[in-house]
């Protein structure tokens, strides 16, 4: 009973305590705009293709010279 | 119900490009939103900013929604949800401030009737909930700020109603708990200061 007592205190004091809030209105148009206006703006993933080519490239130039290296060495 | 069946065709006609359509699912949501991750993080600069990024994510991924099976609301609440954790995440790394007791400065309300002990019991009340593990305060600010069931808040948490009302019942006993703690060295206070006098 006392547990149930304690309970219902709390979660009055959890009604009047927690109240929903409002945001700044120029946030919530701005950000409306910046979405609705963004249509051809996407983040998009990075492409990996030019990272693979230049890894590959450094890969085969650092293996060239080994190579050179070893022939004349 | 109407307003479920009326997301569905905004979603499906903001998924075909409608962006109409999505700024009228956006004007629904936006402020729920908000308010979830503004009593998560206590930060109104960080509210701002998590409430833009949810959005974004959204109309980016509008498209692939339908296959979700939870309401337009729920799958906003996870992504809100899944940056906020994201956001302490990081926020523990750079260790700029102890995340336990830290009570943010935003966290002051202007209660209309000026009222000190008001303030000081919200804020009391916040601190203890903030005490709380992440899914104990989801479920207390689900509930208390934006008003939603135990069924609803379950779909949101990937739970059934009755682990909610379970969860409930552990939430509002730790609660009282951390209330306790905080009013503990008040009390002591208190009863030296009678001493003394």
């Amino acid at each position: 009973m006392n547990e149930q007592y304690s309970y219902s205190v709390m979660e009055n004091s959890l009604v009047s305590n927690l109240i929903p809030v409002q945001p700044n209105p120029d946030f919530i148009q701005n950000l409306g705009k910046r979405l609705l206006g963004s249509s051809n703006i996407y983040i998009e993933d990075r492409n990996h293709s030019l990272a693979f080519v230049l890894i590959s490239l450094g890969l085969f130039i650092g293996a060239f010279i080994v190579w050179l290296f070893r022939k004349h060495g | 119900m109407s307003e479920q069946l009326d997301d569905i065709q905004l979603i499906e006609d903001a998924g075909n490009g409608d962006n109409e359509a999505f700024g009228i699912l956006y004007e629904r949501y936006v402020r729920k939103i908000y308010n979830y991750i503004y009593y998560r993080t206590g930060n109104i600069n960080e509210a701002e900013d998590l409430t833009a990024k949810v959005f974004h994510r959204a109309f980016r991924h509008i498209e692939t929604y339908n296959q979700r099976g939870v309401p337009f609301s729920a799958w906003l609440y996870r992504i809100a949800h899944n940056l906020v954790a994201n956001w302490y995440r990081d926020r523990s790394r750079k260790k700029e401030v102890a995340l336990d007791d830290q009570l943010p400065s935003s966290f002051h309300f202007d209660f209309p009737e000026s009222s000190l002990e008001k303030s000081q019991e919200s804020e009391k009340m916040i601190k203890a909930i903030r005490r709380l593990p992440p899914e104990r305060q989801q479920l207390i600010i689900l509930k208390f700020v934006e008003g939603l069931s135990n069924t609803e808040i379950g779909m949101i948490m990937r739970k059934s109603e009755g682990a909610i009302k379970s969860l409930y019942h552990r939430t509002l006993e730790s609660l009282r708990k951390e209330i306790e703690k905080i009013e503990q060295p008040k009390k002591n206070e208190k009863i030296a200061k009678g001493r003394l006098s």
